[in-house]
């Protein structure tokens, strides 16, 4: 026994000696650590379109021109010093900064920008982001497309004069008028890189003899996939792949350098093994998901981590009808014992699934109350969101009523089976879709004798499901969609449009002979439709076209009424939103919430203990801003409270988005507290 | 014996030929979409999205042209692009190799000699209390799923007492690496930190080390414990053991001396196969604390139908096992005079 007390006693020591160290109330001061679930996949700017690239683009690179604080819908010029809008709306033109330097030491001018642009559209490759700008610019979803239409040449020479240089501004030119754009333009895929650096790493040389060289190029063949050279706060020092991509302060930045001299975003796939990190505070940020924010709880309470929301995201998940089924389809619906394709092509048949569908419980169950019931496509904090529009709420009572109604009484008579199906392993949407067909199943009771209403729930693998839906295979389906860019456009296109992505598996133009009459868009015409599909295209072209982009104009009406096509003809089984959180180290500051930000952006944080004013009744109290300086200010809670700065005023709900504001004079902003609450505050 | 290696030598490249065959073979039972998938991160966002990735990457070809190119592929020297490792494949192999050797190598030292030693001890005291209690330490080891037990060790001594940390290294240590202050020779930290004299990266490594050693020695034990405990029960019944007992030899010279040389022949071949085991990837082990090991990455390219990742990675677990066999093999017939290869 003497021997294992021995090595007992040599196993403890060894304990204390290796654990010898002890936490600094701030962990890493200078380096600011993400431990996420996604690797990045490329560092090419028009190859990449995922998260966790996005991130690191973000930080590298830099837009035209970005979103302005936490809003959407105003911007900021960034590497653009202006821009202006012609008339018609067609055609945008940037005046180009002076000044400023890529990191490998070139100067931005307006030739790196039109080459950015001319390069993604040519380079345009599979199941990438390119399609957001081509269309627009070409009229296209494809350069490939065009190239057949017009021939190689021709079209790279539309695509060189889309982009078009003169002095230091770039004009682009757009096939109609397209109010997004400036939003598209926004996005990590447009990032403006050094023409003469990417030629001499071995991309498109700028001319049109041969740019199909560079077309469509695999990942690793991309001559950008793991380097990169862009205007941004950060540079990258090392991309690990499957580990860790590091990046180091630009201290040549011509916003001023970063707080933070390192970032470091680690890939962690093992929830349990972040969730450690976090709490030894060697990860400053980590993903939670849905299912593992009851870990997080006790450390909020505690104050061990700051929570950021519920806060209102950018994905939506909705159940998808198809109007007509493929002939052939293994998930035929039957009426009566016989395959009938159409069978979803009866709008009261559509409803019933609607009434049936407990959106409530859904909510609850399987998104932890962390999502709300959409009223259409376009989710809330958008241009077209309509608060008013009626949808339909559960009841069983008049799913009965709708039932009845179906192919006049046929399918109450004669009994049917559909084909519920989602992607394997999806637990919300195999609950979805589970609980939809326990209530079409009850309704068996109220007509005993009577052949039965069958449902089956299928999963199917990812990319067959795909497929099947993209053939339009599938009856009733359950996916979700992450917006790319802030605007209805986005909603509209891949519900509604004849090419959207589940639009296209959905046959709407087996509806014939509808009639329109405006209600919101009353400047639109009453008329007569050949499909339903024929008048969702008319309406989702009218309003991505419209110049009146403001909230209350044309364009909002005509979203108005696309929202209510979409819940009359009953396109979907109820759509929702869901809502996302942060969690942080609290000596992170200066983080704020805009929900088109791609991922962290280092550039605003950094790091030290937040300053404290707890108020125990309402109250204010005034922040001294130094100069030359950011305020950070975040309200923990229980009460609200409101930031003013000058004319300025800022909500501040508990544990909801902070403000972040730079001083570029001293300044004052004053805190309101409407009841006991406790505020953090921070200034660098 | 020379006969028997050369003849086992000349056997390797069939068998890993027909291993390479046997996986394309299984991959012709998927569908060109579903391999698709692994290029595509959501939704296709364009109605032919999909159809363009399949053209591009000729998943719609017959699956023995596919191999076809693959077999020019390599003997060009070229196994391909790892989507999954987001490197070539040769590159991934020895990227991920040293990090999961070190880490075996490493869990080898505490899982052999503690086992051997507990097996021992467990032989020596039959039926006594320390060798039951050693048994149902044993069978604990053995019946605890390794992710809770990693989670577990994570969770108390590095989320809670931060004593040993997840990954493979600390950053400070990455950043020197970066700036070429820390020469990465082998590829495995702790030998590297000894080739450049640095004791601080040295221990850092360690320190990242022991909880997965823990975690792999804990469960192996059980497997080793019982081995040397049955072998050297064998062993102690043994005549010659009487005879050095009844020479009035110290019961600790029987032991050490006599019984456990002998009782080490199984417990050699078993070590021999274990390492193989731990090289072939310790999946759990390595995803739980971060380690970037080879495991790690073949079953993130099997979740995902990364062919020639796959491929890759079943070609070297071939050439490990029958290289690893033979070494054993020949190691045993060294061991044991008795044993003789024909």
């Amino acid at each position: 026994m003497k021997t294992i007390w021995r090595w007992g006693a040599l196993a403890l020591s060894l304990l204390l000696v290796f654990g010898a160290s002890a936490q600094p109330p701030v962990k890493n001061p200078d380096t600011y650590i993400e431990a996420t679930i996604g690797d990045v996949v490329s560092l090419d700017p028009a190859w990449h379109y995922d998260t966790a690239s996005a991130t690191a683009i973000f930080n590298i690179y830099e837009t035209l021109l970005f979103y302005d604080g936490d809003k959407i819908d105003k911007f900021v010029p960034v590497l653009a010093e202006s821009w202006t809008v012609s008339p018609d709306g067609s055609a945008y033109t940037f005046k180009i900064r002076k000044g400023i330097k890529f990191h490998e030491g070139g100067d931005l001018t307006a030739e790196d920008v039109a080459y950015s642009f001319q390069r993604a559209l040519l380079q345009d490759r599979s199941g990438g982001p390119i399609h957001m700008l081509l269309e627009p610019v070409l009229d296209v979803y494809s350069i490939d497309e065009l190239a057949k239409k017009v021939g190689d040449l021709k079209a790279c020479q539309m695509v060189l004069e889309a982009a078009t240089v003169k002095g230091d501004e770039v004009t682009f030119k757009l096939a109609f008028p397209f109010p997004p754009f400036l939003q598209i333009l926004a996005g990590s895929w447009m990032s403006i890189l050094d023409k003469e650096w990417v030629i001499a790493k071995g991309g498109w040389d700028g001319k049109c003899d041969n740019w199909r060289k560079w077309w469509d190029p695999k990942q690793e063949a991309s001559e950008l996939f793991k380097i990169a050279n862009g205007t941004g706060p950060y540079k990258l020092s090392r991309w690990d792949p499957g580990k860790e991509i590091i990046f180091e302060r630009n201290d040549a930045y011509w916003r001023g350098p970063a707080k933070l001299k390192n970032l470091i975003i680690k890939v962690v796939p093992e929830w349990g093994t972040r969730l450690a990190m976090f709490e030894a505070g060697d990860a400053d940020s980590i993903t939670v998901p849905r299912p593992f924010v009851a870990a997080m709880k006790p450390l909020v309470d505690r104050g061990a981590a700051r929570l950021y929301g519920p806060l209102p995201g950018a994905t939506a998940q909705s159940g998808f009808i198809n109007f007509k089924v493929k002939e052939g389809s293994p998930y035929m619906p039957k009426l009566g014992g016989k395959d009938t394709p159409d069978l979803l092509n009866d709008l009261s048949l559509r409803r019933a699934l609607n009434y049936c569908f407990d959106v409530g419980t859904y909510i609850k169950e399987s998104w932890l109350g962390e999502a709300e019931q959409l009223r259409g496509p376009i989710i809330k904090g958008r241009l077209g969101y309509n608060p008013a529009q009626p949808v339909y709420e559960f009841s069983l009572a008049k799913c009965e009523e709708e039932l009845k109604k179906a192919w006049d009484g046929k399918v109450w008579a004669d009994g049917m089976r559909l084909v519920f199906t989602f992607n394997v392993g999806n637990i919300p949407r195999r609950f979805a879709a589970e609980m939809l067909e326990r209530h079409i199943e009850d309704m068996n009771k109220k007509r005993p004798g009577r052949p039965i209403f069958s449902i089956d729930v299928l999963d199917l693998p990812w990319p067959t499901y795909l497929k099947a839906m993209e053939a339009g295979e599938l009856a009733v389906f359950w996916v979700g969609w992450l917006e790319d860019y802030a605007h209805p456009h986005n909603w509209v296109h891949p519900y509604m449009f004849r090419t959207g992505a589940f639009a296209v598996g959905q046959n709407f133009h087996t509806t014939k002979d509808v009639e329109f009459k405006p209600v919101y868009a009353t400047f639109l015409e009453a008329k007569k439709y050949p499909t339903l599909q024929d008048l969702f295209d008319d309406l989702v072209v009218k309003a991505k076209k419209e110049p009146d982009q403001r909230v209350g104009g044309r364009a909002e009406k005509i979203y108005f009424e696309l929202n209510r096509l979409a819940i009359e003809y009953a396109i979907n089984i109820q759509s929702i939103q869901l809502w996302t959180r942060r969690y942080e180290q609290p000596w992170v500051l200066g983080w704020f919430y805009n929900v088109a930000y791609p991922g962290t952006y280092v550039y605003w944080l950094w790091k030290e203990m937040p300053k404290v004013k707890e108020f125990k009744e309402p109250g204010s109290f005034d922040i001294d801003v130094p100069g030359g300086q950011t305020l950070w200010v975040y309200n923990l809670g229980p009460g609200k409270a409101t930031l003013t700065i000058g004319a300025e005023s800022f909500p501040l709900d508990p544990q909801g988005n902070s403000v972040n504001r730079f001083f570029p004079a001293a300044g004052k902003a004053i805190v309101k507290a409407e009841a006991a609450t406790t505020i953090q505050y921070g200034t660098k | 014996m020379l006969a028997y290696i050369m003849r086992r030598l000349l056997m390797l490249p069939v068998l890993l030929l027909g291993v390479t065959i046997f996986v394309f073979a299984i991959f012709s039972l998927l569908s060109p979409e579903m391999r698709a998938s692994l290029y595509l991160q959501d939704v296709p966002k364009t109605p032919e999205a999909m159809e363009r990735i399949i053209k591009k990457y000729g998943l719609d070809q017959p699956i023995h042209i596919q191999y076809w190119m693959w077999l020019n592929q390599i003997v060009r020297g070229d196994f391909g692009w790892s989507q999954t490792a987001q490197r070539p494949v040769t590159e991934a192999l020895l990227y991920y190799l040293p990090a999961t050797l070190e880490l075996s190598l490493w869990a080898m030292l505490p899982v052999i000699l503690v086992g051997i030693w507990l097996g021992i001890l467990s032989a020596v005291h039959q039926n006594r209390l320390i060798d039951q209690a050693l048994r149902v330490f044993a069978l604990i080891g053995w019946s605890f799923p390794t992710f809770v037990f990693g989670l577990l060790m994570l969770m108390y001594f590095y989320a809670k007492l931060q004593w040993f940390p997840a990954g493979q290294i600390s950053d400070w240590v990455t950043r020197e690496v970066i700036a070429g202050t820390f020469v990465r020779y082998t590829q495995m930290y702790t030998l590297d930190a000894l080739l450049n004299g640095r004791l601080d990266v040295f221990w850092d490594s360690l320190r990242h080390l022991i909880l997965p050693v823990i975690t792999l020695s804990y469960v192996q034990w059980a497997l080793l414990l019982r081995v040397t405990r049955s072998s050297m029960l064998e062993t102690l019944r043994q005549e010659y053991i009487m005879t050095a007992r009844a020479k009035g030899l110290k019961e600790s010279v029987v032991i050490n001396k006599h019984a456990a040389r002998n009782a080490m022949i199984p417990v050699a071949t078993m070590g021999g196969l274990l390492l193989i085991g731990l090289l072939n990837g310790v999946v759990i082990t390595e995803t739980i604390f971060n380690y970037p090991g080879i495991g790690r990455w073949a079953a993130e390219a099997a979740i995902r139908l990364d062919i020639l990742g796959i491929v890759g990675f079943t070609l070297f677990n071939g050439l490990l096992l029958v290289v690893g066999n033979l070494i054993v093999d020949v190691l045993y017939a060294f061991i044991d005079p008795r044993v003789r290869l024909e």
